[in-house]
């Protein structure tokens, strides 16, 4: 979609056009999903998320300026929803663990493809290690392959800041990585 | 160059990502530096453990799953209270059942016309039993619900066991009309549900049920193989069947002497 477009379509959404604000989930559910599994590595909690970042681009478009980029206000809102949803996820499982709750209805984590398993999850547990802003920064510049501006507008701070991180994040993953691939 | 101008620029070094010149520039300093050198093949270590994904998270799921998500995410907002409803209700539930309506022609298979015969005969046996059921004096709103409940997951049953069930001879089509409008009367059912006092778990479940229950409806009224199997796909991959079982039971169970076994904060 070139940019002109999708300023078209942001336009005619903030005034309440529903076919022009379909049209911007289409373009960008898919990205805003993937980048929400970045965070959340699970299917059932990346599809909530992203529904739930449209939800809030929804009711919330009309306060969005036009001189930001679109797609950087949009990936803000996943990151912060995302960040939001492991807040949560960890509150619940404490909340499970203390009830001692088990049954078979709680069993709906999608794990992904068999053979990418135990990949997935190492990588998982490696960037559960890093400080909030530095696992940010590995999945939206690393993983997800975002230009650093980019990452630094998303994450509102420097693209040194953003840098540093990265550069910290990933030796980290490799340390704690290299230890599981190790045993 | 500085080693932390250099260290700065290393990440897009490793990717190919810098421009010429500032490529030659960074192989000039790593050529006579060490430090620089040894702190390259770190992050590249790092960058090689933590590979990008091969197949996209979003990959995993149906084309049909992507082509209803924007409808999903409507719906969502209108719950959630749109502050500006854009159009009214009617005329959007008119337009998504003009949406997905095709014109059909007939080709029915046999287990359709028992599966209709089935359909009639859960109207039939179910409609009553909500209204004469369940209200008893010391009946309380959880009972209700569960009633509700246990209704909502015995009907998903029935037509996910019977969407599991159909066969079609390869290459032809069969007509689901009536499935889908199962699915619809269901779907509506579940957002009910939604906004009653469900525990978690139920709501989750009906969450999940709800999005098959969707693909279902929105499938076209005469399906070939391949379409019923994304259904299917859904239905097992979920567990789909065991869950409503369960689900089912536990609220039957929680109905007949009033003594619900949820926690609940109307005791
Ligand atoms: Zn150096």
């Amino acid at each position: 979609m070139s940019a002109v477009r999708e300023r078209q379509l942001v336009l005619r959404s903030k005034e309440g056009d529903r076919e022009a604000f379909r049209e911007l989930v289409k373009f960008h559910m898919r990205q805003v999903y993937d980048l929400a599994y970045g965070f959340v590595n699970d299917h059932d909690d990346a599809e909530d998320v992203a529904q739930e970042v449209f939800v809030k681009v929804f009711h919330s478009i009309r306060s969005f300026r036009q001189e930001a980029e679109f797609s950087t206000w949009l990936y803000r809102i996943v990151t912060n929803t995302s960040l939001d949803r492991l807040k949560q996820r960890k509150r619940k499982m404490k909340r499970q663990v203390s009830l001692g709750e088990s049954e078979s209805m709680e069993l709906a984590t999608n794990p992904g493809p068999i053979e990418n398993l135990d990949y997935s999850v190492h990588i998982e547990r490696a960037l559960h290690e890093l400080p909030t802003l530095q696992r940010a920064v590995v999945i939206l510049r690393h993983i997800d392959g975002l230009p650093t501006r980019t990452v630094s507008e998303i994450l509102k701070c420097s693209e040194g800041t953003v840098k540093t991180h990265l550069h910290r994040g990933l030796k980290k993953m490799r340390t704690l990585l290299q230890d599981l691939y190790e045993e | 160059m500085r080693h932390r101008d250099v260290w700065n620029m290393l990440y897009e070094f490793a990717r190919d990502e810098l421009d010429v010149e500032r490529k030659k520039q960074v192989e000039q300093h790593l050529a006579g530096c060490d430090r620089c050198f040894a702190e390259l093949q770190v992050l590249k270590e790092g960058m090689r453990l933590v590979r990008p994904r091969r197949r996209k998270p979003s990959q995993e799921h149906s084309e049909m799953y992507w082509r209803n998500f924007a409808f999903r995410v409507e719906q969502r907002a209108r719950a959630s209270g749109a502050r500006r409803p854009l159009r009214n209700r009617f005329w959007q539930d008119a337009e998504w059942f003009f949406l997905i309506r095709r014109p059909y022609t007939i080709a029915f298979a046999a287990s359709i016309t028992i599966i209709v015969m089935a359909g009639i005969l859960w109207y039939g046996r179910v409609l009553p039993t909500l209204k004469e059921s369940d209200i008893q004096p010391t009946g309380v709103p959880v009972q209700e619900v569960n009633q509700e409940l246990s209704d909502y997951f015995h009907k998903s049953k029935i037509l996910l066991v019977g969407i599991s069930n159909i066969s079609v001879p390869e290459g032809q089509r069969v007509d689901l009309t009536v499935e889908r409008q199962a699915a619809r009367a269901l779907i509506r059912q579940a957002r009910y549900l939604d906004q009653r006092q469900i525990d978690e778990r139920a709501q989750y479940l009906v969450r999940a049920l709800e999005k098959i229950l969707i693909e279902l409806a929105n499938m076209e009224d005469e399906a070939d193989l391949p379409d019923i199997e994304i259904v299917r796909a859904g239905i097992y991959q979920e567990n789909m069947l065991f869950r409503i079982r369960v689900a089912e039971s536990t609220y039957k169970e929680s109905l007949p002497n009033g003594v619900p076994q949820m926690k609940t904060n109307h005791q």
